[in-house]
């Protein structure tokens, strides 16, 4: 099920209230979106079992979601973060070679391709969530703007508040 | 295949309302130990005990969320109105000397009427939402006995279910009455 991102916003913000007719929507529409995410990450044989578990984490964390956030990168921040604890956690999982070059490399295979796109999309929903300095310092980091005219401790210390930020809008404690 | 049908949906169904139930016992208490703390401040220690059915109503709103919710917050400021309720008026019977056991003293009309006024107003005034006009009236009142029970506590039994049983029923009889006007003042499509 495709929904646009302002449909996907404003379902979990209805969602986070309590209205459980936002639910079959989210879930039709969330899902995929895990079972991709974890295909590219752990391959087809365990895609199912983690994206599920990810799933349940998104969910009975939505009443934590802030209405007026973006959703995908909060979405995403709590899958991508169960996806690393399960790894961790129970160390059973045999990468996939394509799997393990991680998501960016995989230009060549379409579904790869598509995870890789809405990764970078909620990366970039997450910056733009930010005030003007926060988001400038983060794309001068990566290079997509110059540098601004700033001390180079100012414009560290602007980088780090931008971090802090950045994690608050990925869900606080869930980025690792 | 219906959404419904698979194992996966229920289960992550259940984990969204475990989810909601989690936060709603995190949440209940910052509303009900501030209203058990002004009970206690007006009606004094025995107000503690229905400190339970104060939490319990707050979870279950919280839990619910949406118009429900919406509805409590209101019915929290209108349950405020009330407990300033002054005893003079629930007990219009007593005078100041009179014995606060005296059976003269029962008079759970008084109280029903006061409820009663008291709901009538509170749901004229707040909006109801179009879809769902009734879970905001429960809220309207359920808000508002979270409150409003505190104030029983210095009641008899037959004003304390007068009390609140008038404000359910001035909530509810206002919160349709607005709903049946709305409907039919919506043209026909």
């Amino acid at each position: 099920m495709s929904l646009n991102e302002a449909a996907l916003d404003a379902l979990m913000e209805r969602l986070a209230r309590g209205d459980r007719s936002a639910f079959d929507p989210l879930y039709l529409a969330l899902r995929p979106r895990a079972l991709r995410l974890a295909r590219a990450q752990v391959g087809a044989a365990l895609a199912a079992d983690v994206a599920q578990s990810a799933l349940l984490r998104v969910f009975s964390r939505a009443s934590e979601f802030e209405a007026g956030r973006p959703c995908l990168p909060w979405f995403y921040a709590i899958v991508a973060n169960q996806i690393r604890s399960e790894k961790r956690g129970t160390a059973r999982y045999v990468l996939e070679p394509l799997a393990s070059q991680g998501v960016v490399d995989d230009s060549q295979d379409a579904e790869a391709a598509l995870v890789t796109r809405e990764l970078t999309r909620a990366l970039q929903l997450a910056v733009d969530a930010l005030d003007a300095d926060s988001a400038n310092a983060l794309r001068a980091t990566l290079g997509l703007e110059p540098m601004p005219e700033l001390r180079a401790a100012t414009f560290r210390k602007r980088v780090s508040r931008a971090y802090a930020k950045l994690r608050l809008i990925f869900g606080g404690h869930d980025v690792g | 295949m219906s959404v419904e049908m698979t194992a996966s949906y229920r289960v992550t169904r259940r984990a969204y309302e475990l989810g909601r139930l989690r936060a709603a016992l995190g949440r209940a208490p910052w509303v009900a130990v501030p209203i058990a703390g002004l009970g206690i401040l007006t009606s004094g220690r025995s107000a503690l005990l229905v400190l339970p059915f104060t939490l319990l109503v707050w979870v279950f709103v919280h839990f619910r969320g949406d118009e429900l919710l919406r509805g409590s917050w209101y019915g929290l400021l209108g349950g405020l109105v009330t407990s300033l309720l002054p005893m003079s008026v629930l007990r219009p019977c007593c005078d100041m000397n009179a014995a606060a056991g005296a059976s003269c003293c029962t008079m759970p009309g008084a109280c029903l009427g006061a409820g009663a006024l008291v709901g009538v107003l509170l749901a004229a005034a707040v909006p109801l939402g179009k879809a769902s006009w009734w879970r905001t009236a429960c809220g309207i009142a359920l808000g508002m006995a979270s409150v409003a029970v505190v104030k029983c506590t210095t009641l008899f039994a037959g004003e304390a279910v007068g009390l609140v049983g008038g404000i359910a029923a001035g909530v509810a009889v206002t919160a349709a009455a607005k709903a049946l006007l709305a409907r039919r003042s919506r043209p026909e499509v």
